[in-house]
């Protein structure tokens, strides 16, 4: 009867160690993990190519070598085998989607890209990364004191590719439309404060150029003067330092109010 | 029927196809007139056969079948090893559903292969040649019944 007993006793032990355990999901290389999932599946398509689905709350997926991290309910993913690591091919996420991705050195003050939105799909040939069902992007860039929070309906970004030595932006080009509220901000010496809202905003990093559509209103401030603009398209030409150097304003109304800051009379 | 070290197999009367052999050291076994068998075996080892001819081998602590029932129980220290291409399974115990071609594997259930590990689950499903796997909830429709394991 002891015997038995203890024989429970170890059994019940173990299977509480079991639930207690976290699942994960691991590549040899250590370069891709996936946890929080209840629910799990996973197919061979080939020698080298695996694809998968988790369902959990959420599921977290990390790529390293890729500098992305994911959050999500669901994410469905297809990666593919370089040597022993498993880079993501492309994904699908759904439900409280969060993901973060990096560009630049670890050790020099990454850039880094979060997003948040209610659906996602994100394809690597591309860089693509689609974003539905309310979306927010917020990108920092401590080497040049940069930032930006987008909020809108939907948005479609074109990454940077993953570079791994110089700071850059995580973002070549973006698309966002439905409500969208944004701001820009950078700090410092040439510090530049700019927000507003509009129906659609498109955002071109190699051009330098942030074009705003429908009801559009602007407002911005650097050091020495602030002012506001209303109008139905606006096209704002950057340079290289993302100075703006144009602002061009068109349809009507069309009006701005510039003021002088009381800090420039001086 | 006491048995000391032997090796049987079964197969599918209807196609003739081989279900799963299994080989052990010591077994309390019954045979029926038409030749079926079912019992108790003591440290096994064996293999499984796929309807699209997988054939995974195993080794267990115990195995149990039934007359005139196709399905395989495997428990204790239960290790899965498919070939081509290379996994391995391992958990506490095994249910080799062969009519409907699944490994159902209960109790810190880890799979592993050249190139990923994943686990443990208290519960996983996959096919004989362990190239697809999911929870119970997940497995595909069309790879056999989705009734849960504990419910047979």
């Amino acid at each position: 009867m002891k015997a038995r007993l203890a024989w429970i006793g170890i059994a019940s032990l173990l299977l509480a160690g079991f639930q207690g355990q976290k699942i994960v999901f691991r590549d040899k290389g250590g370069t891709m993990e996936v946890t929080g999932f209840a629910s799990w599946s996973t197919r061979r398509l080939d020698g080298n190519r695996l694809s998968f689905l988790g369902v959990g709350q959420p599921v977290v997926a990390k790529w390293s070598r890729q500098a992305m991290e994911a959050r999500a309910n669901r994410i469905e993913g297809l990666v593919v085998r370089q040597g022993e690591a498993f880079e993501l091919v492309s994904a699908d996420l759904s439900g409280q989607v969060r993901a973060t991705f990096q560009r630049g050195s670890a050790q020099r003050s990454p850039t880094t890209l979060r997003v948040e939105s209610g659906n996602a799909s994100y394809a690597s040939a591309s860089s693509q990364l689609r974003l539905t069902g309310g979306v927010r992007l917020t990108q920092e860039e401590p080497a040049t004191k940069q930032s930006f929070d987008i909020r809108g309906q939907n948005a479609t970004a074109a990454l940077a590719p993953v570079s791994g030595i110089a700071p850059s932006e995580a973002v070549k080009s973006l698309e966002v439309d439905g409500g969208v509220r944004f701001r820009f901000v950078r700090q410092g010496d040439k510090g530049l404060d700019l927000d507003g809202t509009s129906d659609r905003l498109s955002y071109d990093s190699p051009q330098g150029v942030l074009v705003l559509v429908g009801n559009v209103h602007l407002r911005g401030e650097d050091l020495f003067y602030g002012g506001e603009a209303w109008a139905n398209k606006a096209t704002i030409r950057l340079d290289a330092a993302k100075n703006p150097t144009s602002v061009e304003l068109e349809g009507t109304p069309a009006e701005s109010a510039v003021r002088r800051k009381a800090a420039a009379g001086r | 029927m006491e048995a000391s070290q032997g090796e049987l197999a079964r197969t599918d009367p209807r196609t003739g196809r081989k279900l799963w052999t299994v080989r052990w050291a010591s077994a309390s076994l019954d045979y029926g007139s038409d030749g079926s068998f079912g019992g108790t075996m003591d440290r096994v080892r064996g293999a499984l056969f796929g309807r699209n001819g997988e054939r995974t081998s195993f080794e267990a602590d115990r195995a149990e079948a039934r007359q005139k029932e196709d399905w395989l129980k495997l428990s204790g220290h239960v290790r899965l090893e498919a070939q081509e291409p290379q996994a391995r399974l391992r958990c506490e115990e095994v249910l080799w559903d062969a009519a409907a071609s699944t490994v159902k594997a209960r109790g810190g259930v880890v799979l592993e292969t050249a190139a990923y590990s994943v686990g443990p689950f208290p519960e996983l499903w996959a096919t004989p040649d362990l190239t697809y796997f999911s929870t119970p909830d997940l497995f595909e429709a069309g790879r056999g019944s989705k009734e849960r394991w504990n419910k047979r």
